[in-house]
């Protein structure tokens, strides 16, 4: 039995395929952007090939299919969704136009938010004209004050399908603590406009805090038709092809789901590319028995950051995309625009060096991609020093011009500050560098977690690059380049190897001291509702598991803390509960911050129902590398340009093929990938493990 | 800031500064020097969690030089930062010698005749120690929701002077060596009305401080305590270069606003001149609030706050592209013009809790004009002018009731949060786009404000008109009106201004915005109105009787059956009107933005179904300009091109002529407003949100138009009491 996980990326999609047995088999096809399904397909018979299967024989051999797809995200970043309209309780229609009066910043970073006058809104997700009030009312206990008048949402679906209304999202106050105006609203809608999509908030955000509710609701709606026509139509080409293969999605929680749920939750499939590669860390985490994990990802354009804590993925509550911030729960990925692409310019401000946030992405590209780029970039930086080469060819056949990057540096950069070339490149890499260093400082150190208990998987074509110097800065224990074949292909194989998970939340108001048998009793309620849905994704019941959660905070404050919370709830598990809440956060806010004076209250509690379907066993390879240093005398060398503090140094350049489990090498050496590149620098040693991955020391600058 | 000016022996300073520091050493430390203050600022943000710093973003940290030169303040609440180098150096003064400052100390301060805005605004001054001496400080302020005084919340509306007042602290160690004085901390909380929010934000202020501290010791032990300071160093006078390069360009002179505030105290009906005038010479900016009213009643703020205003509004005309290095602009700004004892400059024992918001919120969009009159010749900096934005005069409207558990409920009117920016001189405002010294704080949302208390919301909205028209516009605000829910009533204390008066006034003819409304309508059959399905969505959908409340009272009791409103002053309009292009118009009445009437009224645009009438439209502009000159006007429109004045006027030679038509409006040098054609008309005319000023004081007031005579575009609005004389805004030297 085997399954595969299939990524599709902006240019190639990736497939793994995994045994039960953990052999991992891996293929890469270009991404067929007209219709996705196709690449989807190809993928699957170029990995089944690779695997030596027969996709289309061994149809009871496929025992799953897990796929992480951008086309959610990407409807809502090209603004192609369904014409939404969005119907809410009357006196509150301007409530996803007013963003809470923070729309104009929410998302920027903090060194931008200061330009006020460069500022705007986003484009709205739902423009006024397709909105309405609906008459009607609940009140914060669930009592109805104002009876939904169902003539009157008649009338206003009517205009709003004459308004060419494709998909409706609907958005009640109070609707979390009782549902029946969405629920009999969604009926009305379903009579009158069959076809369309149509979703209520209180199933996809029961939380408190309309805006945030409203904008899940709407963006739900926006991006549903697309998805659902993308997911049905993989459904239906896979039953043509007589799989018997099970259909998992990769939701942004990290966890799969059935493509059903998939389909009426489409909002939690945005921002899940990245996850991928966060869940992959996670399995090998566990493989390695590291429990702390910092994955970074740095491509082109950005150097995106998740943490993994004690096991356990770091989340966040509300997701942000194009300045509109919503009530999902996801893996915590924080972005800053430095990736090989970002743009190395002069500060006539401040008549300093900076490098980003703009960027020159894959077209025109760096200055050396010869794409028509004349701007220097941080792989033209790469390139001068030495880390990357003219004579290595990239993915795709590209071949680096450095004569190029020599230029762009020379004229935009170096000689306006009296600098050398390779002084100028330096400088660009070092303030990337930090740049990167300091993100992960603030979700690591600014959580009140320490980096040098963490270990850094660097991925992405630029992580391997750049991880041993931002690592070195963070003083973290090691750096794991994932293993060798498997590492260009991450996001795929963090989606075959991931849990079904479905994350539920029930608002819940009170203050300590709480009643246990009351929370007891809502716990099992949400956890007896959540097995329903799980055994409909061909998860067993034996498999199931389930992980609590409640949100907890000091009285009268706004921020909440999610606490962990024990099955069979009774006083003295509360107070134990009580007791890793104030710990968490002394831990998070710093020494003497908790004080239990103020009270303690509960918003809500969260249950994660969880399957344990996707465990990816990983199979230890033989071991038959020979083990022992690897000796670089014969190896061909260029000269690295490795800093100040080292000088320049003829270095031994190593393809990575040459590294046998087992092996290690001392720095200064560059270990070159078909995708990406590892500089070794001198005093760090890189030894490849048992399970293939390169394992970098950081020597004497941990 | 003067230097300062006696600074004892026992206080030594680290001042090694490395001159050299090649630009990468350089940017790595200015890129984690921006970050340490940031994690403050996040710090802070997590561990207080009270609903004013999460939602008002009502808190700065910062960090200054060993002598109290700013180096970088957070992007929160602006103002509240930019008196704390006045705190420090108060603290250098007079506590070096008794208790002394050593290493491990804070110091807590909420006095606003040191540097406070007010004293609800608590600071903790950190000094950070380099081998025994004062390398910097790192700073924050925080608003505590409550201090004490005779109001709870502290904005106390009826205090004559300050001993009716929460007890102003002088800088006073509280964190001694490391260790909180658990005697300070607790004399600290023993006047507030909510004091374990007051613990909660203290403790958050510290660990911030902390943080901060730290991380720059950190920084020091990396690079060395001289690179770092030669960093800091090199960070402000590169900001003070390139300000002092922008005011360059800029022609000299004096430019002016003037606001009027309302309402010194509960019964009150008196209106006092906010006066302001900067005057620019070469690279040097004197500033002056020359005009303004001696202090009075409860309507005051004192110097620091005022300066902290001033600050705020020139950081964002200059260095929004300088991390906010605001040191650098204090190097070239001079107040020995000042005029004490006014109501912006305010001395002890003045009543200080709750004038200081009212104050330094209508002078932020005051000295936007004054600056926007300063840079409208400079084509580089003209989009940097921002006009009047919302919050203007801040309405603060403290809320309290007996909830039905029977605890006490507290709270204000939040909807302020949802602001509005006023409109740029090359752009449209931004509806409700939040607050423009403020960007990142935010309005909680309706079900979170009627879980905490007992209220019930029936509508929350933009309101069409609230934002002043011009020829760019669209700062329009939110207006929400509640009912109590569950409790027998709520109480109000409102305490603003730019009630009776429009205080957001417009830029270049661009028309003030509606007025702060507080309103609520009584006696009404809403419960019954609901039951039957009927949703109101303005109080005049209600029946019942009208009642505006004062801008400043107390304890307004609104019983089950009263419906309460409150409408913000939007964001002003900027240039003349008539200049906006009909299509826009036409889509901000399609957005909700403007009324149909208004459309025709102000704008001269005729909207016939989904669509503008060109003709009609022609005709009722040719009718507008008429009235503004007093006959039909004889030159055509023909924009020429020159060295800008107004943003419609131009500078020839030794005269001032009309971009638009090239009328001669007069000599350089002569007041330019002589030139013009008047037209003086009651100040509701200048929008259907402005409320008649009778209603709430004595004093007459004039919406005053100056338009070119040659084609009748509107050059410059005045909003102004009658007798006041003409303000010759832009005197060129």
């Amino acid at each position: 039995m085997y399954q595969v996980g299939i990524d599709i990326g902006g240019t190639f999609t990736d497939a793994v395929l995994v045994t039960d047995g953990g052999e991992v088999s891996v293929a890469k096809v270009p991404t067929t952007p007209a219709d996705l399904r196709d690449c989807f397909f190809d993928a699957i018979d170029a990995v089944s090939a690779a695997a030596q299967v027969d996709a289309g024989a061994d149809v009871g051999e496929l025992r799953r299919i897990v796929h992480g797809t951008t086309v959610a995200t990407n409807v809502m970043v090209q603004h192609a969704g369904a014409t939404t309209a969005l119907l809410t309780t009357r006196g509150f229609s301007d409530t996803i136009h007013i963003m809470q009066g923070h729309g104009y910043t929410v998302g920027i970073p903090d060194e931008m938010v200061t330009r006020i006058q460069e500022l705007e809104k986003p484009a709205p997700i739902i423009p006024k004209r397709l909105i309405r009030g609906v008459p009607e009312r609940i009140d914060a206990s669930g009592a109805v004050l104002v009876e939904l008048d169902e003539v009157a949402l008649r009338d206003q679906i009517a205009e709003l399908l004459q308004e060419g209304a494709e998909s409706f999202a609907i958005c009640f106050l109070w609707s979390f603590v009782n549902d029946a105006h969405e629920r009999r609203a969604r009926e009305i809608v379903a009579e009158l406009a069959p076809d369309a999509f149509v979703c209520i908030s209180s199933e996809v955000s029961a939380r408190i805090g309309e805006y945030n509710r409203t904008v899940a609701t709407a963006i739900n709606a926006y991006v549903g038709p697309a998805t659902s026509r993308y997911v049905g139509g993989l459904e239906n080409n896979l039953a043509q092809r007589n799989q018997q293969a099970r259909l998992s999605i990769l939701q942004c929680s990290g966890g799969v789901v059935s493509p059903e749920e998939a389909r009426q939750s489409p909002i939690r499939l945005i921002g899940s590319g990245p996850v991928g590669g966060t869940v992959a860390s996670q399995t090998l985490g566990a493989a390695l028995q590291e429990r702390n994990l910092i994955a970074c990802d740095m491509g082109g354009t950005s150097f995106d950051v998740s943490v993994v804590a004690d096991g356990e993925l770091v989340k966040q509550s509300l997701g942000i995309i194009d300045q509109y911030e919503y009530a999902v729960p996801s893996v915590e990925i924080q972005s800053i625009g430095s990736g090989g692409g970002s743009i190395v310019w002069l500060d006539e401000g401040t008549g300093t060096l900076r490098v980003g946030p703009h960027s020159a992405g894959s077209q025109p590209g760096p200055a050396c991609y010869g794409r028509g780029g004349t701007l220097p970039t941080v792989t033209d930086c790469d390139l001068i020093v030495g880390y990357l080469s003219e004579a290595h060819t990239l993915a795709g056949g590209l071949r680096l011009d450095l004569e190029r990057a020599v230029d762009a540096v020379r004229s935009h950069v170096a000689d306006p500050l009296g600098l050398s070339v390779v002084e100028a490149a330096q400088g660009a890499l070092r303030i990337v560098d930090t740049q990167m260093a300091e993100l992960i400082r603030q979700l690591t150190v600014g959580r009140g977690m320490d980096p040098r208990d963490f270990v850094l998987f660097a991925f992405g074509g630029a992580g391997p690059l750049h991880a041993p110097v931002f690592a070195g800065e963070l003083g973290v224990k090691y750096v794991v380049i994932p293993r060798g074949e498997v590492a260009s292909l991450w996001s795929a194989f963090g989606a075959v190897s991931g849990d079904v998970v479905l994350p539920l939340e029930q608002f819940y108001s009170g203050r300590a001291p709480f009643d246990a048998a009351a929370l007891e009793d809502a716990f099992a309620e949400l956890e007896r509702a959540g097995t329903e849905s799980i055994l409909t994704m061909g998860v067993t019941r034996e498999e199931i598991s389930f992980r609590r959660f409640v949100d907890l905070r000091y009285g009268a404050q706004v921020h909440v803390l999610s606490v962990p919370a024990p099955s069979g709830l009774d006083d003295a598990a509360i107070e134990r509960v009580l007791a890793d809440f104030d710990a968490l956060y002394e831990a998070r806010n710093g020494p003497g911050t908790g004080y239990r004076d103020a009270g303690v209250e509960m918003t809500a509690i969260r249950v994660e129902v969880v399957g344990r379907a996707g465990r990816v066993p990983l199979a230890q390879p033989s071991s038959n590398g020979s083990g022992g240093s690897l000796d670089l005398s014969g190896s061909t060398t260029r000269t690295v340009h490795w800093g100040a503090a080292v000088g320049s140094l003829e270095t031994p350049i190593v393809h990575a093929d040459h590294l046998a489990a087992g092996q290690s090498l001392r720095g200064p050496a560059v270990i070159e990938l078909p995708t990406t590149t590892v500089p070794v620098r001198p005093g760090d040693a890189l030894r490849v493990d048992p399970l293939g991955n390169f394992v970098l020391d950081l020597g004497s600058r941990r | 800031m003067q230097a300062i000016t006696d600074l004892r022996p026992s206080v030594e300073f680290h001042t090694d500064a490395a001159a050299e520091i090649d630009p990468v050493t350089f940017e790595v430390v200015r890129n984690k020097l921006w970050n340490i203050n940031v994690e403050h600022g996040n710090t802070i943000l997590r561990a207080s969690g009270g609903p004013i710093v999460v939602y008002g973003h009502d808190f700065n940290p910062a960090i200054l030089t060993e002598d109290a030169e700013f180096l970088f303040y957070g992007p929160y609440i602006q103002f509240l930062a930019s008196a704390q180098d006045l705190m420090v150096k108060w603290t250098l003064e007079h506590r070096a010698e008794n208790p002394g400052i050593h290493d491990g100390d804070m110091f807590i301060s909420n006095d606003p005749f040191i540097g406070a805005t007010h004293q609800n605004d608590a600071a903790l001054l950190c000094p950070v120690f380099v081998d025994g001496r004062i390398f910097c400080w790192v700073t924050n302020s925080m608003h505590q929701t409550d201090v004490g005084g005779t109001t709870p919340g502290s904005f106390c509306a009826d205090a004559p002077d300050i001993f009716h007042e929460p007890t102003p602290i002088q800088p006073i160690k509280i964190v001694d060596r490391g260790e909180v004085r658990s005697d300070i901390h607790d004399i600290y909380l023993r006047q507030s009305r909510a004091p374990h929010l007051l613990a909660l934000d203290l403790r958050a202020g510290i660990s911030g401080n902390n943080v901060s501290k730290q991380s720059i010791l950190a920084l020091v032990q990396r690079y060395g305590a001289d690179v770092v300071k030669g960093v800091m160093r090199r960070i402000i006078s590169h900001s003070e270069q390139v300000i002092r390069e922008r005011l360059e360009r800029l022609p000299d002179g004096v430019f002016r606003d003037r606001r009027y505030v309302e309402c010194a105290l509960p019964g009150d009906r008196g209106l006092y001149e906010l006066g302001f005038a900067i005057e620019k010479t070469g690279s040097r900016l004197s500033i002056s609030n020359e005009g303004s009213a001696p202090q009075t009643g409860a309507l005051n703020c004192s110097f620091g706050g005022w300066r902290s205003g001033v600050i705020n509004a020139l950081a964002i005309a200059f260095c929004t592209d300088l991390y906010y290095a605001i040191g650098g602009l204090i190097r070239c700004m001079d107040f020995s013009a000042v005029v004490p004892r006014t109501i912006c400059t305010a001395e002890y024992p003045a009543s200080v809790s709750n004038g200081p918001n009212a104050i330094i919120m209508a002078e932020l969009g005051q000295i936007g004009n004054a600056l926007g009159r300063m840079m409208v010749s400079d084509e580089t900096q003209r989009s940097k002018i921002f006009t009047s934005a919302g919050m203007n005069g801040a309405s603060v409207d403290g809320m309290h009731a007996t909830a039905a558990d029977g605890n006490m409920w507290a709270s204000i009117n939040f909807e302020m949060m949802s602001g509005a920016i006023g409109a740029f001189a090359t752009k449209d405002g931004v509806p409700s786009g939040g607050l423009i010294f403020d960007l990142k704080g935010r309005a909680p949302d309706v079900e979170t404000l009627e879980l905490g208390g007992p209220v019930l919301y029936l509508y929350r909205r933009e309101y069409a008109d609230s934002a002043g028209v011009g020829r760019w516009a669209r700062g329009n605000s939110v207006g929400a009106a509640f009912v109590p829910h569950g409790t027998d009533a709520v109480f109000h204390n409102p305490s603003g201004v730019g009630v009776g008066v429009p205080i957001a006034t417009g830029l270049f003819g661009g028309f003030p915005a509606n007025t702060n409304i507080l309103r609520q309508m009584r006696e009404t059959d809403i419960h019954e109105q609901l039951r039957r399905g009927e949703i109101p969505l303005d109080l005049d959908d209600i029946n019942g009787t009208l009642r505006r409340l004062q801008p400043r009272e107390t304890g307004v009791r609104q019983g089950p059956e009263d419906v309460h409103l409150f409408l913000q002053s939007a964001g002003a309009g900027y240039g003349d009107p008539l200049l906006r292009e009909p299509e826009r118009v036409l889509e901000d009445v399609a957005l909700g933005y403007v009324s149909v009437p208004a459309a025709r009224e102000l704008y001269g645009v005729v909207i016939a179904g989904d669509a503008v009438d060109d003709d009609a439209t022609a005709a009722r502009r040719a009718e507008i300009r008429a009235e503004r000159v007093g006959a039909a006007p004889p030159n055509p429109i023909s924009e020429r091109d020159g060295v800008r004045f107004t943003e419609t006027l131009i500078v020839e030679g030794d005269r001032i002529v009309c971009r638009m038509c090239g009328h001669d409006v007069g000599a350089r040098h002569a007041p330019y407003k002589d030139g013009l054609a008047r037209r003086d008309r009651p100040v509701t005319a200048a929008g259907p949100l402005i409320d008649d000023p009778s209603h709430f004081i004595d004093a007459e007031l004039q919406f005053r138009e100056f338009s070119c005579p040659g084609c009748g575009t509107l050059v410059e609005t005045e909003v102004a009491r009658a007798e006041d004389p003409v303000l010759n805004d832009i005197e060129l030297r």
